[in-house]
């Protein structure tokens, strides 16, 4: 209750049942069953923290199928020798680098979903990411994203001041939809400097790009104010968090959720995962800056109670092509493995694993195929926010998606 | 001893003083001329279609006097012979003692075709009878009455030097007042340039050593030539404002940064600065000439090389990187007038396009797949110079060309009728300057409706800032600065932020960056603010507005005028 002390919400009254140490008020969510309404609706407590992996990670050496002698007959220079693999099933296993990620596979923490993508993909980044941010079909043009159209009919109370919280942003972005309010920032207290002087405005011009600027500066002034108190009145963050892209990104995430600031969905980007040479050294230093990002920002949430409030993903245009090239690297691919974090997540590998086998390659021009669709992640999120089945078709324009089940 | 006088008359002239004898005569001279204008809006009339053959030039500003003042020392007499060097008029004063001096000029000067601009120049004879000096001043009359004598044109030229450069500044806005709409975009035209109006960077003479050469120096000689690459690398962004800020042709230089952002490159993976020069001025050469001059070299630019890994392209093992991006972001545009299978077919084309040790263009004989290919439906034993052929004889080439400019000009919906008559001038030939003539003289260009309504580029905002009100940056620090500003709205220029370039229009912009934005405006004002020549006080929103403010000006004094303008939303948009 660091602002508002007019109105009590319902997050209000949930922080305040945690404080009591009354343990989970949400605990009902965790047995909805799939198909229906979620007891109490949306739980506007809780945050979804997409982290985009620009420019297509390699899913193979992330989630390494050290089995599989295929993966390392077409990968001589790239493949990771089974010795040095951290083991999780008997044929899959994470990356080395990202043996901070252990423990939380240790707690049950950690979900990897196999096998994301859609079918059909022409392997541009742009069209992958604009597919993957729009939640469209490959064959399908959509101008707003795919949270945009889930948060737009959901009306959050006044005190959620913003649908989105953008940390970096190129192109498009999942929340993309007018009268969605995304507030892309770098960090909150920049954002607070650099907006505490700015007023609402009423003009409207006719103009596009001045009128997108007059949305935006209502859309920031309506929501500095709040930032501000409760950056003002926040206890801080107490881990630290390594000095890198991605760090900061979640450190401002962690910023605002220990100030008990909530935004339905933030979302990250981390870049440089197009490994077209040289990839071997390079997805390494990608891999353990991921690794140890979200080894603080969980340690980070845990300490302060919020692990059950928000659900870590990551996401990514494409996974990369099974053979290396003639650079030590591998070229634009299609389906890739994706990671799913959080006190409330079920722990677990669910999916298929990749097939390698020559066959298989030959029907799907060497890529692993995609064996679930990438929407499914997309449900999963939603139904942890606490949007209903129909909800979730409605933002698919009619398409219904299962979520995975780690909920 | 002569003293100068002071005249408040003075802020809207400029004096020169080329003489060197100033100050052996011991006579200085005030700017101190005070001048009336008659005449203003007398004879302008609307802007006339881009398709009229002649339109009528702009009314005449008339100058009916001017007022030297000056004091001597001397025992003789002062004498002042003035002549408007355009006109050839003369006027004299009487010689005298007589510190203040007025001289008819003559009734009217009249819209001289031979004029360039507005401003007056005028020279002065001074004789104190120790020694004669002459001094020239350029008179410029109010801005706000040169707008008033012709609003709607001064509008469209604004627009157009606006629009097709990097910030309109006055001398460049009422240089076009002068002459017809298409003169003034064939003076741009004709204006483009193939090589930089600076020197070249520093560096380049700086050999560049090969990995091998640079394994075998010391610790301490390779940490010195790293810091030396970072210098390097930075200075050449510097390098590339500077030349922004200064050149005569800034559609050359808009040009350059579009060509860098449709083909793009990074310094990020180049291991000298040098290769991104070298690029930047093949952007230059052919970038302003002929597309087909330019695509034919661009895969052979070490930079490009490296960026899109076409030099680990090699036979067996081939690289989609380059071949990928060429159809899709390069010439033809995602997924049209190809097929998914022509990307491997065509990496194999380029293999062997590579690099020697000194990353100096090299094809790789050895390295080049010779087998057949089936490339858009041909099949042959097909080089990447066969692909760029084919690309180019591809309509659908032309016309993506000339898509990205009209988004980069004009923005907006596309106006597929002028693109299709772009194209169609474009293609084969791929001769640039007359689809620029079409496009800059188009309905969808000139129309009024269109003021402000493109997104400036940080580069336009900032940079554009300095030039429209005609900083000296010679005298400070810019150069670094502005590296700062437009980096910090996300235009790192020499680092694009991926291989699709540049954003355009609504994508430039969310709410950091509105906020990023919004914060150099502010800073631009308090950096400029003591800067600001006063001259530039009349008519300064209609210099540095295309469109009525959004909020409220403030015109208490200059300094508030130029801080309000420049943080009104509408000065981001051109």
């Amino acid at each position: 209750m660091l602002h508002d002390h007019s109105s009590c919400t319902r997050r209000d009254l949930l922080r305040l049942g945690a404080a009591l140490g009354l343990g989970s008020v949400a605990a009902p969510l965790m047995g909805a069953p799939a198909g229906d309404a979620i007891p109490g609706g949306k739980d506007w407590d809780r945050s979804v923290i997409l982290i985009e992996l620009d420019g297509g990670n390699d899913g193979l050496n992330t989630i390494v199928p050290f089995e599989d002698d295929q993966y390392y007959n077409l990968r001589p220079r790239l493949a990771i020798p089974k010795n040095d693999v951290i083991q999780l099933t008997t044929t899959l296993g994470l990356n080395p680098l990202l043996q901070p990620l252990k423990s939380a596979w240790d707690d049950d923490d950690l979900c990897i979903a196999m096998g994301l993508g859609y079918s059909n993909s022409n392997r541009s980044h742009f069209r992958g990411i604009d597919i993957w941010n729009t939640g469209a079909d490959s064959n399908e043009f959509l101008d707003t994203g795919w949270f945009g159209r889930l948060i737009h009919p959901a009306s959050p109370p006044s005190d959620i001041v913003g649908d989105a919280v953008l940390l970096k942003r190129y192109g498009s972005n999942p929340a993309e939809r007018s009268d969605v309010t995304s507030l892309a920032m770098s960090s909150p207290s920049e954002f607070v400097e650099q907006a505490e002087d700015l007023t609402t405005t009423t003009a409207s011009t006719g103009k596009v790009c001045l009128d997108h600027l007059l949305t935006l500066q209502n859309q920031v002034a309506n929501a500095v104010g709040s930032i501000d108190t409760a950056l003002t009145n926040s206890s801080g963050v107490g881990t630290t968090f390594p000095d890198t892209t991605l760090g900061k990104q979640l450190h401002s995430v962690a910023e605002m959720m220990v100030s008990g600031l909530r935004f339905p969905l933030y979302k990250l980007s981390f870049n440089g995962f197009d490994t077209h040479s040289g990839q071997a050294g390079r997805h390494a230093e990608l891999m353990t800056e991921l690794a140890a990002a979200l080894a603080a920002f969980r340690t980070e949430m845990r300490s302060q109670g919020l692990w059950d409030d928000v659900m870590v993903c990551t996401y990514s245009e494409f996974g990369r092509r099974v053979k290396e090239n003639g650079s030590a690297g591998t070229d634009h691919g299609s389906g890739a493995p994706h990671l799913i974090m959080g006190g409330r997540i079920n722990g677990g590998i669910l999916g298929s694993e990749p097939d390698l086998s020559a066959s298989s390659l030959d029907a799907n021009r060497g890529d692993v195929p995609p064996t679930d669709d990438f929407r499914r992640l997309y449900a999963t999120a939603a139904r942890f926010l606490g949007f209903s089945n129909s909800e979730i078709t409605s933002a698919f324009g009619g398409t219904s998606f299962s979520a995975l089940g780690c909920l | 001893m002569s003293t100068a006088q002071q005249s408040s008359a003075s802020r809207n002239a400029e004096s020169v003083d080329p003489s060197p004898m100033s100050a052996a005569i011991g006579l200085a001279m005030a700017g101190a001329i005070g001048f009336a204008l008659t005449g203003c809006g007398s004879s302008g009339g609307g802007d006339a279609p881009p398709s009229a053959p002649e339109e009528p030039l702009g009314p005449a500003i008339s100058v009916q006097s001017v007022t030297i003042l000056a004091t001597t020392d001397s025992a003789t007499a002062l004498s002042i012979t003035g002549t408007d060097d355009a006109s050839g008029r003369n006027a004299s004063s009487p010689n005298g003692t007589s510190h203040q001096t007025s001289f008819a000029l003559g009734s009217q000067l009249p819209s001289d075709p031979g004029r360039t601009g507005r401003a007056l120049h005028l020279g002065f004879d001074l004789d104190d009878g120790d020694s004669p000096h002459h001094l020239d001043c350029i008179i410029n009359p109010p801005h706000d009455q040169v707008v008033d004598s012709d609003p709607v044109r001064f509008k469209a030229r604004r627009h157009l030097v606006e629009r097709s450069g990097l910030g309109a500044s006055w001398d460049e806005i009422e240089a076009a007042m002068g002459v017809s709409h298409a003169e003034a975009v064939d003076a741009l035209l004709a204006g483009l340039r193939q090589t930089h109006h600076q020197g070249a960077p520093y560096f380049l003479g700086e050999p560049i050593l090969s990995w091998r050469e640079r394994g075998r120096l010391s610790q301490q000689a390779r940490d010195d030539l790293q810091d030396n690459i970072n210098d390097w690398s930075r200075d050449l962004r510097r390098w590339w404002h500077q030349e922004m800020l200064l050149t005569p042709s800034p559609l050359t230089e808009r040009l350059v940064l579009f060509w860098h952002g449709v083909w793009t490159s990074s310094l990020s993976g180049t291991p000298y600065p040098h290769l991104m020069y070298v690029q930047n001025q093949t952007l230059r050469q052919w970038g302003t000439v002929n597309f087909a001059e330019l695509a034919r070299r661009l895969p052979k630019d070490p930079a490009m090389i490296l960026y899109l890994d076409s030099d680990s392209n090699v036979k067996g093992r081939p690289n989609e990187n380059f071949a990928r991006e060429l159809l899709e972001l390069f010439s033809l545009g995602e997924g049209q007038d190809y097929d998914e299978a022509d990307i491997p077919e065509i990496a194999r084309c380029f293999t062997g396009y590579g690099l020697d040790d000194h990353f100096n263009y090299r094809f790789k004989t050895s390295d080049h797949d010779d087998g057949e290919k089936t490339v858009f439906g041909q099949t042959g034993h097909f080089t990447g110079d066969d692909v760029i052929e084919m690309v180019l004889a591809k309509r659908r080439c032309a016309e993506y060309i000339c898509e990205q400019l009209f988004d980069e000009f004009i923005s907006g919906p596309r106006d597929n009728t002028l693109i299709g008559d772009m194209t169609d001038l474009l293609h084969p030939s791929y001769d640039l300057v007359p689809v620029l003539r079409m496009l800059f003289t188009s309905n969808a260009f000139t129309n009024t409706a269109g003021y402000g309504t493109r997104m400036k580029s940080p580069v336009e905002l900032v940079i554009g800032t300095f030039r429209r009100v005609e900083l000296d940056w010679s005298y400070d620090d810019s150069p670094w600065t502005i590296l700062w500003r437009t980096g910090s709205c996300d235009q790192d220029i020499f680092y694009p932020p991926n291989v699709r370039g540049w954003p355009r229009g609504t994508d430039w912009v969310d709410a950091k960056n509105f906020l990023t934005r919004r914060k150099q405006a502010k800073h631009l004002g308090w950096y400029l603010e003591n800067r600001l020549p006063p001259h530039l006080a009349d008519g300064l929103q209609d210099l540095l507005l295309s469109i009525n403010p959004v909020g409220s000006i403030d015109t208490r004094s200059l300094k508030f005028h130029y801080r309000t303008l420049l943080l009104d939303p509408a000065y981001q948009v051109n």
